[in-house]
């Protein structure tokens, strides 16, 4: 198969765009993780504050993977 | 529903006689958060306090040793009757039971550990009186397989001088135990280091144990006590056994009836002490003074004074939710208590959460299962934190097979056996995906909305008139910027707003957009400059209602690429139970992915993007003195 440049280069950046997210949310939510789980041993009422905190970052892989749905949507 | 239940603050007095009777009075009526008096000084328990508690203690040790929990639903009893069932039920007697199943215990354990000590030792016929020797050493051990008795002989002091005594007749005795074979070795106490080193790095050396007798005959004695320690532990074990199978019940109760005599007997300490006088406060429902004003005057006639306090103090908060809408309440506990004067957003959680859940998983099958497991724990249990669950999944798992019908998905094939499903989106072509990016759009528009409108007029309700003109302003910032992008920009997800967005033109648009910060830096200074891209960045992270659903869809359709074909072929009907085995793994894997990705992702759209345009949160529960009073 063989396919241009400009293509070849949307693929990549469909594929940057959702690693650097899920690597961005995998760093952000080990470190959440572990305090949380710190903050839960000695208040367990605070199980809601931690699960939004660890849900946050996760918010930077979902919009790399629609980005990265986006950019593949241009590949002809 | 919209708000927390009103409550007034009261205070009884009565005279010190009477504090047990008003503690009973109150007891019934059950609906009322009892709050430390700020009338006289602080009061005293019950006198009966101190044999409740005393008794109290003994049961609840027991009942952790046995692993027994308070029984439930349980009604009061006079302390004497408590009494009379506590000698009854032979409750001392269980706890000297308990003392000597663990005497036993100790006495097994100890052997065991003693038998394991002479285990090496119970085919050494040699009695160990010969140990007494103050000429000889001796050792016992394993021979490694470095071991060589030339290494031993070396260190022997020559022959000169080195006689085994004629008792052993050897110098060392071999002993042979199945595969196992051991040395008791016998040799000059003079030469006691140079063996021993030779020992430690060729062989495993045991410490000989102290008997009487021979060893092999103080190995049939712990044999024989082992046994009948055992016999002892199973017998008291049995009693121990028949008492929880038979008493455990009478147990538990009179433990739970223990607990509310204490819990009664301790309450006065939150009263006021006076001279002569002493009085309870606490919050109940504004609507059921009444109730209670009759109930203490029924008690205790004219010997009691209710009134209402007036008083600047925050109540506490007691959710008022009709009871399909109860199981949301623990999504907003979850977060924080709503402060008594805010408004309970369980009514907006029970209406929109199940609406995002389902449009994330969005599935036929996979509402079905989630019916049908919350059924299971709505059978399972009639409280608690799984009974709740169960009826968010009830209305989820609903919502997830509407959308499941919108989607045209059934365990992410198009068909349910066979009958193929008509999508009005589908979720994995271009069209479909841009239909659901604007729906997830325009839900995120709506949900925004509803969040400043609600902020706007819970800052009415306590006249804060600048806050509340804040939140409008924020909606119209919504509301233009959303127009404006949405007539100028030709981005595709927001096609759905282009019919809305015509009512002005951009320029139009933009100038409200000016307008509406100009209001914001009016209202709420530099901060909304900063505030402003987070607005935006909320209206964008509804775009995880796309994103999950697509990648849940995705999931699911990879393993329904798993072949299954049933053949009468060995070989092929064995492949065909393994691939249907995985099949079924993968689908509870999607399965339990989706419910657990579409909760949490639901519950942060609502906490973070919905939650903040209104909500501060910080109450404290409302804890009514009796546990059951709800039901009443």
């Amino acid at each position: 198969m063989v396919v241009d440049v400009g293509t070849g280069l949307i693929a990549i950046g469909a594929g940057l765009a959702v690693m650097g997210g899920a690597l961005g949310t995998a760093y952000a939510q080990g470190n959440i993780g572990a305090a949380g789980m710190g903050l839960l041993a000695e208040r367990e009422s605070a199980f809601g504050t931690v699960i939004i905190l660890l849900a946050l970052p996760e918010t930077i892989v979902l919009l790399g993977f629609i980005i990265g749905f986006l950019l593949l949507g241009k590949i002809e | 529903m919209f708000f927390p239940e009103k409550l007034v603050k009261i205070r009884a007095f009565c005279t010190t006689a009477q504090r047990a009777a008003l503690v009973d009075a109150l007891y019934d009526f059950g609906v009322i958060h009892v709050s430390d008096a700020q009338a006289f000084s602080s009061s005293r328990p019950l006198d009966h306090f101190r044999v409740i508690s005393e008794k109290l203690i003994v049961l609840r040790a027991l009942a952790s040793l046995l692993a027994l929990e308070p029984a439930t639903g349980v009604r009061e009893k006079p302390l004497a009757v408590l009494l009379n069932e506590f000698d009854r039920l032979k409750v001392d007697e269980l706890s000297s039971w308990l003392q000597q199943v663990d005497d036993s215990r100790l006495k097994v354990a100890e052997l065991e550990e003693r038998r394991e000590k002479l285990r090496p030792f119970r085919k050494l016929d040699v009695d160990a009186s010969l140990l007494d020797s103050k000429r000889l050493s001796f050792a016992f051990f394993a021979p490694g397989p470095d071991f060589s008795w030339n290494a031993l002989q070396q260190v022997k002091p020559g022959a000169k001088g080195w006689k085994m005594p004629e008792e052993l007749a050897h110098d060392a005795v071999v002993v042979r135990d199945g595969k196992d074979h051991y040395v008791f070795l016998a040799y000059d106490a003079r030469s006691a280091e140079k063996v021993q080193r030779v020992l430690a790095t060729a062989a495993q050396v045991f410490e000989i144990p102290r008997v009487s007798g021979s060893f092999a005959q103080a190995w049939d004695d712990v044999e024989l006590q082992v046994q009948s320690a055992h016999a002892e532990l199973a017998a008291l074990q049995r009693r121990l056994d028949w008492f929880i199978q038979h008493k455990s019940k009478s147990f538990a109760e009179l433990m739970a009836c223990f607990e509310i005599a204490a819990k009664k007997a301790e309450l006065p300490t939150k009263f006021g002490q006076g001279a002569i006088l002493s009085a309870g406060e606490g919050w109940i429902p504004q609507k059921r003074l009444a109730e209670l004003e009759a109930a203490l005057k029924t008690r205790l006639g004219e010997k009691v004074l209710l009134e209402t306090v007036p008083t600047s103090q925050t109540p506490p908060t007691k959710l008022d939710n009709p009871r399909a809408i109860r199981p949301f309440e623990f999504m907003v506990k979850a977060l924080s208590l709503p402060n008594y004067r805010e408004l309970d957003p369980t009514i907006l959680t029970f209406i929109s959460f199940p609406i995002f859940f389902g449009m994330i998983l969005g599935d036929v099958g996979y509402g079905l299962a989630m019916l049908g497991m919350a059924l299971f724990l709505r059978h399972k249990f009639q409280s608690g934190f799984f009974r709740s669950i169960s009826g968010m999944m009830v209305l989820s798992g609903i919502w997830t097979m509407a959308w499941g019908f919108v989607f045209g998905e059934f365990l992410g094939a198009e068909n349910i056996l066979g009958y193929a499903l008509h999508p009005f989106i589908h979720r994995l072509e271009e069209e479909g995906i841009l239909h659901l990016m604007q729906l997830s759009l325009l839900f995120g528009f709506v949900h925004l909305s509803i969040g400043f409108l609600v902020g706007a007029f819970v800052a009415y309700r306590e006249r804060l008139l600048k806050h509340m003109a804040a939140k409008v302003l924020w909606l119209a910032m919504l509301v233009s910027i959303v127009g404006f992008l949405a007539v100028s920009s030709h981005i595709e997800g927001l096609a759905i707003f282009l019919e809305y967005g015509r009512f002005l033109s951009a320029d139009s648009w933009l100038v409200l957009v000016g307008l509406s910060l100009v209001g914001l830096l009016l209202t709420e200074g530099a901060n909304a400059l900063l505030e402003l891209p987070g607005l935006v960045g909320n209206l964008v992270s509804y775009l995880r209602i796309m994103a999950l659903g697509i990648v849940g869809v995705v999931l699911a359709g990879m393993i329904n690429q798993i072949p299954l074909q049933p053949s009468l072929d060995p070989v092929g009907f064995l492949s065909f139970v393994l691939f249907a085995f995985a099949f079924i793994l993968g689908q509870v894997f999607a399965l339990a992915l989706g419910m657990f990705e579409s909760s949490i992702q639901s519950l942060r759209l609502h906490y973070v993007e919905f939650f903040s345009k209104f909500y501060h949160g910080g109450g404290t529960a409302f804890v009514s003195l009796r546990e059951d009073s709800e039901k009443k």
